[in-house]
């Protein structure tokens, strides 16, 4: 069979299934029984994770990166949670979806949609090789580098390079910065490949589309754990697998923009069911995912700092008056971003501070305002990115505010889904990355990393107000 | 209990269609919003030039069949390295006055995706200059171009003729008719429509945004269905204050409102998405891995790639210096024969020579094509870039480049 020609499909196999199931444990462990979708959502992502870690510390250690040793160290950890969690939360196989013949009229079209769209992409991913400009420029060098070596050999910019003394084994890449990307994209790549048996095949980017899917089983999971029915869960499911530019990041792999934004996503709702249940583990769940984000890409440990600061934040139980507040503060800070850039005066007057420098591989910081409102409108009302998110984030804000007052606007989700779009209206209005708005690169796909959480946050917003049975524990 | 819920989210439901459709009612009221500025109305007679009063030009092989001039085979033609096809077919003295013409519509069937289709005119105000724009190509090989917004569009018409360029597919072309008219609102549904069908295939920019549709267009889809689902909304808060019925039936009502819009818009996703497999089969069905390669982009600079990795099989873990005159930006092919060339370890950066302080001996420098700034002396064994020469030995020559390795740190001149 030519698809699967050249590599090892039980190694992949394993090497798509052992960090799953390891992650599922890790779940189970800490959160104790939990409902199945959320357990494979936070699973996967927890895996993967593990799968990164288990490989730096292998090389740490002076290991060779091995497949069988590795998969075998991996599969015992797994083993080794899932005893602790059954011993600690024995297992009761009951059947706990109870479906009625009414819900057909939910779950056909949603699972007709899975199929038609799940089918192409699926396809599309098997048959056409690496194709996105930043995976093979920036992402999957290193992996396959590191493949090659059966270790993490050390990449660094230019003129370390250069620089380096006779016998030191340094690589460096084409794009300037690329060598001091955060590593974990390379990584989970790597895993796959060792699994694999190979540094060359279609197979090896799985992890994109399983990614989307991990996202939409979480998804799932927290809404209905916030009390929203099955009819509304199963189209914010839908509306979330659908955009374009999600979709486009699942089926031509390689970046590392929808894993930062899956990774955000699941920590935020981690944090909303703490704040929903109580439930101080979900903490522990939201800065493993915290931690996560820091070894995806740069901008994620600024996301991840939205994440452990909200978690404190939480910690510390601030009056409610004062999360409302912050959320407020923060749009509004949102807002003067998104109109000081049409200022010509202000535009002016920050082009002549100087450069903010900043430690270690990170980029110095020009101040630069760039007039952000025009191209925000473009990426969520023109183009199609994100079909009409847009639309529906503000009707459901508009409607929770005006249904429920302010107290609507006490939610952890909703304050990191602002901050988040703080950080990227910092980054676009106010320093150099503005003079990308034009290009359009980077600006559309940055927000993958809230466009998941906004889907959430707008489902969520209309738990209460839609009608509702009386509440029942989510049992799916 | 159950029942009442039942009833609410029924009569939500409900609610949500008829909004969608009534705003559909007030939309096609709407359409001339969205034609271009001093449009001028349709005429009862649009002017139509049936495919066969045009000549084909330019063509290896063309006849015409029945109302159509088809283009059988498309004159071969280079465009820089490419090999392309060219396909032109050419309009004397249309009678025309360009002022008059404000909306062209183009049947042109057979247009693979990739090839590019250009409308050329002279006209009485500048006869010695041709001019041009380019027309996307939508579904059913119809195709639309606002005519009033082109600077040039003007005076009595001396020639006029449309062009197809690019790689040759495997359909003839076929002109069957070029209409010209003015703006009504079948005509202009019509060509919206068309316009979200157009396909584009998978380019490099797709990771970084998603237009809704390639090229120009008289209303991308995304602001269509945004409007309608607001003009909805706008429709269920309405009947909401005047009849006063449960929250939960408002909710479930605008909830519906923006789900079959954005319904619509999936489904022109869809579209594309299936179309786009169909693409990728055509190209990569049923191959290998290295079948897959072939068929690439990149295959010529994949095959250098695996030249060059034999001959360095044994000096795997010397430096490599790429050079290329492409100094700026990322340049697609140095990046990507870098990659192809992994897990050589390679500093991709400049078209001279770094500093000697740099440089080691047994270090290679690979010039891929071209590089304008650095020549090697085969007779004296140097590389040369004008701030310095390095001794070097010639290892390989091949069309995309040669490749050196370093004999001794160099000296400046």
């Amino acid at each position: 069979m030519p698809l699967l020609e050249g590599l090892h499909p039980v190694g992949l196999a394993l090497a798509t299934l052992l960090p799953w199931l390891a992650g599922c444990g890790a779940v189970r462990c800490w959160l104790g029984p939990v409902p199945t979708t959320l357990l494979l959502g936070h699973g996967y992502l927890l895996g993967q994770l593990l799968a990164v870690l288990l490989l730096l510390t292998w090389d740490a250690l002076g290991f060779t990166l091995a497949w069988w040793p590795l998969a075998t160290a991996l599969a015992a950890f797994g083993a080794g949670l899932w005893a602790l969690s059954l011993r600690r939360h024995p297992a009761h196989w009951r059947p706990t979806v109870c479906l009625s013949p009414a819900d057909l009229l939910w779950l056909l079209p949603l699972a007709w949609f899975l199929w038609s769209r799940g089918s192409v992409l699926v396809a599309e991913l098997a048959l056409r090789p690496l194709f996105a400009w930043d995976a093979w420029m920036n992402w999957v060098p290193r992996a396959v580098v590191w493949f090659e070596h059966g270790s993490l050999t050390e990449f660094v910019l230019p003129p370390a390079w250069l620089a380096a003394a006779p016998g030191s084994e340094l690589y460096t890449l084409g794009n300037w910065r690329a060598g001091a990307y955060p590593p974990g994209v390379p990584l989970l790549l790597l895993w796959q490949m060792l699994g694999a048996g190979t540094f060359d095949h279609t197979l090896l980017y799985l992890p994109w589309l399983l990614l989307a899917a991990a996202c939409a089983l979480a998804l799932w999971g927290h809404l209905r754990l916030v009390g929203l029915g099955r009819v509304p869960t199963a189209i914010a499911v839908y509306l979330l697998l659908s955009m374009p530019l999600l979709t486009t990041h699942a089926v031509l792999p390689g970046y590392a923009d929808l894993w930062l934004g899956v990774c955000f996503t699941l920590g935020a709702m981690a944090l909303a069911q703490w704040q929903h249940s109580g439930e101080r583990r979900y903490a522990g769940l939201a800065l493993a995912l915290a931690l996560f984000c820091t070894l995806l890409k740069t901008p994620g440990t600024g996301f991840a700092l939205l994440l452990v600061l909200a978690t404190l934040l939480f910690w510390w139980r601030p009056p409610a008056a004062w999360v409302r507040a912050t959320v407020l503060g923060g749009l509004l800070l949102l807002l003067a971003g998104l109109l000081a850039g049409l200022n010509p005066e202000l535009v002016r007057y920050l082009q002549e501070q100087p450069v903010l420098a900043l430690p270690g591989h990170l980029p110095a910081l020009k101040l630069q305002l760039s007039p952000l409102l025009p191209y925000l409108g473009q990426t969520f009302f023109v183009y199609d990115n994100w079909h009409l998110l847009g639309v529906l984030l503000l009707a459901a804000l508009l409607a929770r505010v005006l249904a429920c007052g302010p107290a609507s606007l006490n939610s952890i989700a909703l304050l990191l889904l602002t901050g988040g779009a703080v950080v990227l209206a910092l980054v676009f209005g106010f320093t150099q990355y503005g003079q990308r708005l034009e290009q359009g690169i980077t600006f559309h796909r940055s927000f993958l990393y809230l466009t998941p959480l906004a889907v959430f946050v707008a489902f969520a917003c209309l738990q209460p107000l839609l009608p509702r049975a009386a509440a029942g524990r989510a049992q799916e | 209990m159950q029942q009442e819920l039942r009833l609410q989210w029924l009569f939500g439901a409900l609610q949500g269609v008829a909004a969608t459709a009534a705003a559909v009612v007030l939309l096609w009221a709407m359409l001339p919003a969205v034609y271009p500025p001093d449009a001028p109305a349709a005429s009862d007679a649009a002017l139509v030039l049936p495919g066969r009063e045009f000549a084909a030009v330019v063509a290896a092989r063309a006849a015409a069949e029945g109302d159509s001039m088809v283009v059988q085979a498309m004159q071969p033609a280079e465009r820089g390295e490419q090999q392309i096809g060219e396909a032109v077919w050419r309009l004397e003295q249309p009678g025309l006055s360009a002022d008059d013409l404000a909306q062209l519509r183009l049947e042109l069937e057979g247009v693979q995706p990739g090839q590019e289709v250009v409308l050329f005119w002279r006209s009485a105000l500048a006869p010695e200059q041709l001019h041009y724009a380019e027309l996307g190509h939508g579904p059913a090989g119809v195709s639309w171009l606002n005519l009033g917004q082109l600077d040039t569009w003007q005076g009595q018409l001396l020639e006029l003729a449309v062009g197809v360029f690019g790689e040759p597919g495997p359909e003839p072309l076929r002109l069957r008719e070029l209409d010209f008219g003015g703006y009504n609102r079948y005509d202009a549904a019509q060509r919206v429509f068309a316009e979200w069908r157009r396909f584009q295939p998978w380019q490099q920019s797709s990771a970084n945004w998603y237009a809704g549709v390639p090229g120009a267009a008289l209303i991308r889809p995304a602001a269509a269905a945004g409007l309608w689902a607001a003009v909805a909304l706008v429709l269920v808060l309405g009947w909401h204050l005047w009849r006063r019925g449960p929250r939960g039936t408002l909710v479930v009502a605008g909830l519906w409102a923006l789900l079959i819009p954005w319904l619509a818009l999936d489904y022109l996703w869809q579209v594309q998405l299936e179309r786009q497999l169909q693409e990728t089969r055509a190209q990569f069905g049923a191959l290998s891995q290295a079948e897959k390669h072939e068929r690439a982009i990149d295959a010529d600079l994949q095959r250098y790639a695996l030249h060059l990795q034999q001959i360095l099989q044994p000096l795997r873990h010397q430096r490599l210096f790429l050079l290329h005159e492409a100094n700026q930006g990322h340049n697609f092919t140095r990046l990507r024969l870098q990659f192809r060339l992994l897990p050589l370890n390679i500093y991709n950066y400049g078209n001279t020579l770094v500093a000697p302080e740099h440089l080691r001996p047994s270090d290679l420098v690979l010039l891929l094509k071209p590089v304008a700034g650095v020549r090697y002396d085969p007779a004296r064994g140097l590389l040369d870039d004008g701030a310095q020469q390095v001794a070097a030995t010639l290892l390989d020559t091949h069309p995309l480049g040669s490749l050196y390795r370093i004999a001794e740190p160099g000296h400046a001149q």
